[in-house]
């Protein structure tokens, strides 16, 4: 296969991911991590079935990973992730050296990969720096949680009733 | 940069609150159009410019300036800014709406609102502006008794820390806090060694969750148990809402925590318990990196206190997320306590 339709590949198994977690009341965030064209690693947001608000895709894909791998493996591994990852995970990420991550929409109210801060290649840390790339099915992966958004929240401190919410189609 | 507050008075501690940069800027300024105005005409040309150009991001600034002169009191209106209108424009807008003006002149005013009284005091020289001490933003000093309490919760840490030095693990504890009872919820070390992201305050958090997963499901266990004998259909809803209430009463009285704040103190927010870390303080000896501090946004905890500065450190030393303006959930942060006993305690060898 050639690059172009691999990382649609790996994209889609992340966007699966995140329908898994649509489908059981989780924000739809999924992601795999791929290390030599094989995916070692695949996880969707969890945060409410743990009562944990740090359990992010990426965090469930990492322990997972690290079960059967050293942590010396994410050097040669890159992400797909269906949302720029948050501020936590994109330093996670750059903690653990990553390679590379691909993501599909941006997140301007917590991404780490450029959008509040740039935590995956500033100089605050002497790890190695990664380059982050989004626009990978994007329109799907604002879809999905647009599609979120508009249900209710029932484990937010207060739900807020939605019941005249639209989902909006269109994407600038 | 944080402004040193007059915090920690007592015992020789150093405690300071970080704040975000709102706190510290100097006077920035823009340009406006003012003009001078009859008094009997002001109120009928102020109606008209706040409808047609409303402040906006400079709702700091008041409408109207009061001055003295000879010829008793001056009203000045704060018209536009420069950049949104010319004076060519708000000539014709005050013609037309009949309203007799004097001549229209350009005044520099302050560009923020301001969050310290001595910001409020420089700035309104310039423009009179509105001042909100409460909004939230301001230091909020914390009393005698929070920082003796505080002290208390950073030397059980340094008191961990010492354990860890010897055994030759990494030295940093957090210890997690209900503030209402003055209750450890949960505390933890950094083990980094096993899992590279799992520092003291990723493992304090998932230890809250676990607590919080083991009380629901026990909670739950029990109320089933209560519905089966019996009730069904809407009825046992009802019951095990009852009953759930019930055992959750028992339990605050048995364990004193403020987990379910609802009961001991209505006014801590009845929707919060139990939601994360909602309502509780974290005690760390050094400060936070960013992967940890935003974890701490995600956990909606309420107030991070630490000893030791870090360079990359998360909350006052290379970002400020607790205060950064795009995250849905700020919290207050307090550095340096105890810092000369966390030095001395951890031989000076720092880590997140």
């Amino acid at each position: 296969m050639d690059t172009a339709s691999l990382h649609h590949t790996y994209m889609r198994a992340a966007l699966d991911e995140a329908e898994e977690a649509y489908s059981v009341g989780e924000v739809p965030v999924g992601c795999v991590f791929v290390h030599n064209n094989t995916i070692i690693g695949r996880g969707r947001n969890r945060t409410n079935e743990s009562l944990n608000g740090t359990r992010h895709a990426e965090f469930e894909a990492i322990d997972q990973i690290l079960h059967t791998h050293p942590p010396t493996v994410f050097a040669e591994t890159d992400l797909y992730v269906t949302v720029e990852p948050c501020v936590m995970c994109a330093a996670g990420l750059r903690i653990l050296g990553i390679r590379k991550v691909y993501y599909g929409c941006g997140n301007d109210k917590f991404g780490g990969c450029g959008s509040v801060f740039e935590v995956n290649k500033d100089h605050v840390r002497s790890e190695p720096t990664y380059e982050a790339e989004g626009g990978y099915f994007r329109e799907e992966a604002i879809i999905i949680l647009r599609k979120f958004y508009v249900r209710e929240n029932d484990h937010a401190p207060q739900p807020k009733r939605k019941a005249n919410r639209v989902l909006k189609t269109d994407i600038l | 940069m944080g402004d040193k507050g007059s915090l920690g008075e007592s015992a020789g501690s150093e405690i300071e609150q970080v704040h975000g940069d709102e706190h510290t800027r100097g006077l920035q300024t823009v340009e406006v159009y003012r003009t001078a105005v009859d008094p009997k005409h002001a109120s009928k040309l102020i109606k008209a410019v706040c409808q047609q150009y409303p402040l906006e991001d400079l709702a700091h600034l008041k409408r109207v300036k009061k001055e003295q002169s000879d010829n008793g009191t001056i009203l000045s209106v704060l018209l536009a800014p420069t950049n949104s209108s010319t004076q060519p424009e708000l000539e014709q807008f005050l013609s037309d709406n009949e309203i007799p003006y004097g001549p229209i002149s350009t005044s520099q005013v302050s560009r923020y609102a301001a969050v310290t009284r001595e910001q409020f005091d420089e700035w309104k020289q310039l423009w009179p502006m509105n001042f909100h001490p409460h909004s939230g933003k301001e230091n909020v000093s914390l009393t005698q008794e929070e920082v003796a309490s505080a002290q208390t919760w950073m030397r059980h840490a340094l008191e961990e820390s010492k354990v860890l030095r010897a055994q030759g693990k990494i030295v940093n504890v957090a210890i997690i806090v209900a503030p209402i009872t003055n209750s450890k919820i949960a505390s933890s070390t950094d083990t980094r060694n096993d899992h590279p992201l799992h520092h003291a305050v990723m493992n304090c958090i998932a230890l809250v969750a676990e607590r919080e997963r083991k009380k629901r499901e026990s909670e739950s266990t029990i109320a089933d148990s209560g519905i089966h004998e019996d009730c069904n259909g809407e009825l046992a809803n009802c019951t095990k809402q009852f009953v759930g209430t019930g055992k959750r009463r028992k339990l605050m009285d048995g364990e004193a925590e403020s987990r379910l704040l609802t009961v001991v103190n209505p006014a801590a927010g009845a929707d919060k318990s139990g939601y994360l870390c909602s309502g509780l303080d974290l005690y760390l000896i050094n400060e936070p990196c960013a992967m940890c501090s935003m974890a701490l946004v995600h956990s909606r905890i309420a107030r991070v206190f630490y000893a030791i500065r870090q360079c990359h450190g998360g909350l006052g030393s290379a970002y400020k997320i607790h205060v950064h303006p795009s995250l849905n959930h700020h919290f207050k942060v307090y550095r340096d306590l105890c810092k000369a006993e966390a030095l001395a305690a951890i031989g000076e060898v720092t880590q997140s």
